[in-house]
């Protein structure tokens, strides 16, 4: 039994949980302030996530009158609960070893729509027209950015997998534990385009500028949470955050973990996520303005999918000796 | 014989009935001049007219005046059978005769040159007389075969652009008899026996035909077929006879024709004249089509003739009666026919000289499961002429009866076939119950149970077939005639059409499946299942390997794989929707299930090895079959994001889950087997559920394409639950059933090298994400229509189907081990190694995980978050308006987004990508 403590305690405690909830909103924070100066503004407190989602949960439901009232509420509970239970299944190289009963990468993967798949839910079944096209945009960004990520996914694993000399590997405790040993997959030239192609997956994913397409503010009022308000939009926030945090340590855990130990492992582990969220996300989102779905469409099915279909046959190639 | 036929045949005194008498009267009385010259010749060469003196000195015939005689007697033998081109008076007599003779004319008078053929040639002369008095090589039995084919072909092609009854049914004739004249012709003992059986068994069907055709003009008066259109409801016993006829004509079972057309097929292929198999199968496929055209136009379409047209006279009931119930005696017990022809055929080998073969056992082994539900059927078509609650009920307890006759029998099952069976007959249940509902306002609906029920009868016999006939049999049965019938139940000319492209295509993959089978059965020189394998490992591979080719092409055609358009298989999409949700969810799950079933049963990967070798260590067929359903599943995913219709999108969902099945089951790998089946049995769960609930939408709204839809959710909500649950479990959202499967599908894929193929799959979930996301989105969400905020939750006897089904998805979510422990234990009953399972343990292979724990976590989580969402109930929950903008005037239909266009971008790129033209899917209604 002190097995399933120990996956109750990673799911409820550390690193899924309250850490991931503070470390997710203290990144939104982070995110918001350096943001906030690049642009010339003072910017809030890097608590100011964390407030918002108290006074959230302190204001009234608001349900429309075309809505279906179950579906409405539990989407943002199931996105939050799913974002909570991956968060424990990434590893954090030489802190934490997740139970491999909990699933590997494929497991993750999966998990990883979820959120998507709440708010389409959540839009849809408000019965707003908004909502109904920040459905419709949610999909097709999707269906676009989930071809290169798999195939990314399978590149790793490949490459783990062959050089360790059996089949591609989706455990991802065994792909951190490899790099550590043989160095990070980042400053491998075979694994170059995949994570060039990681790097396009991740703002999409996380819907923010250049890809948050399906919730525009200034275009379709926040498609899905429109009609959201208290503590499920609140809900909503969280799971945002959470999703950032399941994203940033999947690719440190894809591509850079750190072959140290411990509090000093553990420090590493949220500095990186931190350098990631300033210089992807923060960066990213004040310098470039929002492309149209269609662009975005074309956009993943040519250059990221080429990059993580060129890495599957270069990391296939050099790993398994041409045979494909 | 001929002078008296003359006078029936000009008995209408018409003036086409006197020409069509005196082209008849030339034609017959020259070829028997000709005989008569032949038979003088005889005279003068043995001094004897005596068949027995005759037989006796045919050696002493001088080979040129062997090769006059025999040209005579064939020339005259040969009008009489109407061969081509002596065929010219044979369409024209039949149809002009009246009804009552042209039946005997067709069915027994043309036989008469086959009779005079098989005694005089083969009996009297012998086969080797004839070889001698062959020209040039080419002897009698060339002439006949090459003639008989010319006939066949002829026949067939005439007799599908004829629009006359009778005149179809005289071309139909021609090619009878031109199918027997070439099996005669190949001159083994057994395929005079199988000539000799379907000899005798069109006689039966043909004055059959004929006689209700007669019947028809009686009563109706009219002699083209589009006269017929509805006369089923007036005639309901001739037609019902005239169908049933029909059906053993074109050689389905479990009609004597089947019996007798296996045979010819069988006798044709173990002579090596495989063309000629190849010929007949073509020819009963253009069968197919023109045949079935008639029964369609008689239950298929309106009535339109006048008030007061009455059932056919008793008589003649009585006499198409009989004919009706020799057909049906034929078809289940043909065992006293056989060993009459048997008999009869000794005779002709013994004095050709031939090999005497044992007939195969051509006696379908009923099981207990199947024959309930036959009778069933029977019983419910009776009890659906009176009341429709009580064949409906009846319906659904033949079947729970059923389920019981498999559990009684399960030792005779292998654990594959049992499993298989009873989730047949248990879906089954469920589904003929959400269809009493469904057809609660319907018409004729004993028909549709009745059909249905044979349907399954058909698959509860194939799980249990012991030999290549039975299987053959009940494949048949199991989707042909009877589905044809379920599937046209609307009657609307596009619910016919669809049907009848099903049945179209389902014939063509039969008779791949037909001629791959009966191949093997050859090459193996037996029939048991059990012992094909031991004597195909025998054989050099190149000797079986187009015998197993087409089986299998004939299994893969059945699960809906490319590279046949699977546009044509995949339109039962106007069905009543509980059928179609059963072809989705269990039937063709019958293609997957036979290639695992004949892979081991045919001698497993060692036979297949020697079939072009291996691939990366899978043998080369299986990998190819590998690739094609991996291509399947991301080409069907791809169509069923971009459609439209509320069914239609479920099918081309349903053919890119087969493609998963199919594709893990190929890997022929321990954990590739596993996953297929887990997903075998998931996919027959989700996707079962998800057309009970369409069929549920399209009841309570009365739609078939999605657009009519919308905002359902509120008013159906378990519906809606069901759906949605189902939906994202099918897509692959873990830790749900269906992702469970298809997470062990992945991992195979990857282990067994295929890491391009495992990609595709994983892609292609998410196709499946997308397809169901726009159907949630596009019936139980977005702005509510009119109709939804009328519509009602749907009745009970919908609700327990669809509820049972998510019952059993949620329990196999929670414990794969429920399935996985039986997998296990069919692994290794199939001579496979068994993945580890326990039956609430993790999934099997590396990197197992453990769905429960992973179920239990998200409740957990989801609980600690609920009271968090409670906080904002404390003053209750607002109910608002949607926020517009402060558009208030806008109608809801006006900002409604059309299904067509909520997946805007991809669905361009897709159409590109696959070349759909942009219209295809809107104008379908579906």
């Amino acid at each position: 039994m002190a097995n399933s403590y120990a996956i109750l305690i990673a799911v409820l405690l550390f690193p899924g949980g309250l850490f991931a909830l503070a470390l997710g909103l203290t990144l939104k924070g982070a995110d918001r302030r350096v943001a906030a100066r690049l642009q010339g503004r003072v910017g809030p407190p890097l608590t100011q996530p964390f407030f918002d989602i108290v006074k959230l949960g302190f204001k009234r439901t608001m349900v429309p009158d075309t809505a279906s009232e179950t579906v409405f509420l539990a989407a943002p509970l199931v996105g939050t609960a799913s974002m909570l239970l991956a968060v424990a299944l990434i590893p954090i190289a030489g802190v934490y070893n997740p139970d491999p009963q909990i699933g590997n990468l494929l497991v993750l993967l999966y998990l990883l729509a979820i959120p998507g798949v709440a708010l389409m839910i959540a839009g849809s079944a408000s019965g707003s027209p908004y909502g109904a096209i920040g459905f419709s945009r949610e999909m097709a960004l999707m269906l676009a950015y989930e071809g290169p990520i798999v195939l990314v996914a399978v590149a790793v694993a490949l490459r783990t997998g062959l050089a360790e000399g059996h089949f591609p590997t989706f455990s991802l405790a065994e792909i951190v534990h490899y790099q550590q040993a043989h160095g990070a997959f980042v400053l491998d030239p075979v694994m170059w385009p995949a994570a060039a192609a990681f790097a396009f997956f991740y703002p999409a994913n996380l819907g923010i500028v250049p890809f948050d397409i399906p919730e525009a503010e200034t275009e379709v009022l926040e498609g899905p949470l429109l009609e959201y308000s208290g503590p499920a939009l609140a809900l909503f926030k969280i799971m945002s955050a959470l999703k950032a945090v399941v994203v940033l340590s999947l690719g440190v855990a894809l591509f850079m973990p750190l072959p140290l130990t411990g509090g000093v492992g553990l420090a590493a582990w949220v500095g990186q996520q931190l350098v990631l969220v300033l210089i992807g996300v923060t960066a990213v989102r004040v310098s470039r303005g929002r492309m149209r779905i269609d662009q975005a469409f074309v956009f993943f099915l040519k250059w990221p999918l080429l990059l993580s279909a060129a890495s599957l046959a270069v990391a296939a190639y050099y790993t398994a000796g041409g045979a494909l | 014989m001929t002078w008296t036929s003359y006078f029936l045949v000009v008995h209408e005194q018409t003036p086409k009935a006197l020409r069509a008498g005196l082209v008849y009267f030339l034609m017959c009385a020259a070829g028997t001049y000709v005989m008569h010259f032949g038979i003088l010749l005889v005279h003068a060469q043995t001094g004897s007219f005596e068949f027995a003196t005759l037989a006796a000195s045919t050696s002493a015939i001088p080979p040129l005046a062997g090769a006059v005689i025999t040209a005579c007697f064939f020339i005259g033998f040969a009008v009489k059978m109407g061969l081509v081109p002596l065929q010219s008076w044979l369409p024209l007599a039949h149809p002009e005769a009246p009804s009552s003779i042209s039946g005997p004319l067709s069915g027994i008078l043309t036989k008469a040159g086959l009779f005079g053929m098989v005694k005089v040639l083969y009996v009297v002369f012998g086969a080797s007389a004839l070889t001698r008095f062959a020209v040039q090589g080419i002897d009698a039995g060339t002439v006949l075969m090459v003639l008989g084919c010319l006939t066949l072909i002829y026949g067939e092609i005439r007799a599908f652009f004829e629009f006359e009854l009778k005149r179809m049914l005289a071309f139909s004739t021609l090619a009878q008899i031109g199918e027997i004249a070439a099996i005669l012709a190949i001159g083994t003992a057994l395929a005079n026996d199988a000539a000799l059986l379907h000899l005798t068994n069109h006689a039966v069907m043909k004055t059959l035909l004929f006689y209700a055709a007669g019947a028809f003009f009686l009563r109706a008066g009219g002699k083209r077929i589009e006269d017929l259109a509805g006369l089923g409801r007036v005639m309901p016993l001739t037609a019902g006879m005239y169908a049933l006829a029909s059906f053993a004509i074109m050689g389905l079972p479990p009609f004597s024709g089947f019996v007798s057309k296996f045979l010819m097929i069988y006798a044709a292929a173990a002579s090596g004249y495989v063309p000629v198999a190849a010929l007949m199968l073509l020819g009963g496929i253009i069968g197919v089509v023109y045949y079935t055209r008639v029964v369609s136009f008689l239950f298929y379409h309106p009535y339109k003739g006048a008030a007061g047209v009455r059932e056919a006279p008793v008589p003649m009931l009585a006499a198409m009666g009989v004919l009706a119930a020799a057909i049906i005696f034929g078809g289940f017990a043909p065992g006293y026919q056989l060993s009459l022809i048997g008999q009869a055929g000794d005779l002709s080998a013994v004095r050709s000289a031939l090999q005497n073969l044992p007939l195969p056992g051509l006696v379908a082994d009923w099981p207990l499961g199947a024959s309930i539900a036959m009778a069933g059927a029977v019983a419910v078509l009776l009890v659906g002429r009176v009341s429709v609650d009580w064949s409906g009920g009846l319906s659904v307890a033949v079947l729970i009866v059923a389920l019981g006759g498999v559990v009684f029998e399960a030792p005779r099952y292998d654990l594959l076939s049992f499993c298989f069976a009873v989730l047949i007959a248990g879906v089954g249940a469920l589904n003929m119950l959400h269809s009493t509902a469904y057809l609660a306002h319907s018409h004729a609906q004993g028909r549709f149970f009745a059909a249905f029920i044979v349907t399954i009868a058909g698959l509860l016999g194939m799980t249990q077939a012991k030999d290549i006939f039975s299987f053959f049999t009940f494949w048949e049965l199991m989707s042909s005639w009877a589905l044809w019938a379920a599937i046209a139940h609307e009657e609307t000319p596009a619910a016919r059409l669809e049907a009848f492209k099903y049945f179209l295509f389902n014939t063509v993959g039969a008779s791949f499946l037909f001629l791959g089978l009966t191949l093997v059965a050859v090459e193996a020189g037996t029939f048991e299942l059990a012992k094909v394998g031991a004597a195909l490992m025998q054989l050099p591979g190149a000797a079986v390997a187009p015998a197993i080719v087409l089986v299998f092409l004939g299994f893969v055609m059945k699960a809906a794989m490319l590279p046949v358009r699977i546009d044509f298989q995949m339109h039962p999409a106007l069905a009543p929707t509980p059928v179609s949700g059963y072809i989705s969810a269990v039937l063709l799950k019958s293609g997957p299930w036979g290639v695992l079933k004949l892979f081991v049963l045919f001698g497993g990967a060692a036979l297949f090895d020697k079939l072009g070798g291996q691939v990366h260590g899978q043998p080369l067929v299986l990998y190819v079959i590998s690739i094609i359903a991996g291509v399947t599943i991301l080409y069907a995913g791809a169509l069923a994001a971009i459609q439209n219709g509320i069914k239609l999108l479920l099918i081309y969902s349903t053919v890119c889950q087969l493609g998963y099945v199919l594709m893990a089951v190929s890997f022929g790998t321990s954990l590739g087997v596993a996953g297929g089946l887990m997903h075998f049995v998931n996919h027959m769960l989700l996707k079962d559920t998800l057309f009970l609930v369409a069929g549920a939408v399209m009841v309570s709204n009365h739609a078939t394409m999605l657009d009519e839809l919308g905002g359902l959710g509120r008013r159906m909500p378990i519906t809606f639950g069901i759906f949605l649950f189902s939906g994202l479990s099918l897509a692959g959202i873990p830790p749900l059933n269906g992702f469970s499967s298809k997470w062990v599908i992945f991992m195979a894929a990857f282990q067994s090298g295929h890491w391009l193929l495992g990609a595709a799959a994983m892609i292609g979930s998410l196709l499946t994400l997308a397809a169901i996301m726009k159907f949630a989105h596009a019936a139980f969400m977005g702005t509510p229509t009119p109709k939804a905020l009328a519509a009602k939750e749907a009745p009970l006897a919908m609700l327990i189907p669809m509820g049972v089904l998510t019952a059993a998805s949620v329990a196999v979510g929670l414990f794969p081990g429920l399935l996985l422990v039986p997998i296990a234990a069919i692994q290794a009953q199939l001579g496979m190694e068994p993945v580890a399972a326990t039956l609430t343990g993790s999934l099997p292979g590396l990197e197992g995980w453990s769905p429960v724990l992973l179920s239990v976590l998200s409740l957990i989580l989801a609980a600690a978050l609920v009271p968090w969402l409670r906080l904002g109930h404390r003053a209750g929950i607002v109910r608002t308006n949607v926020h517009m903008c402060g558009v208030t005037d806008v109608a809801a239909d006006a900002v409604r987004a059309s299904t067509a266009s909520l997946y805007e971008a991809p669905d361009a790129i897709i159409r590109r990508a696959l070349f759909v033209s942009k219209r295809a899917g809107e104008g379908e209604k579906a």
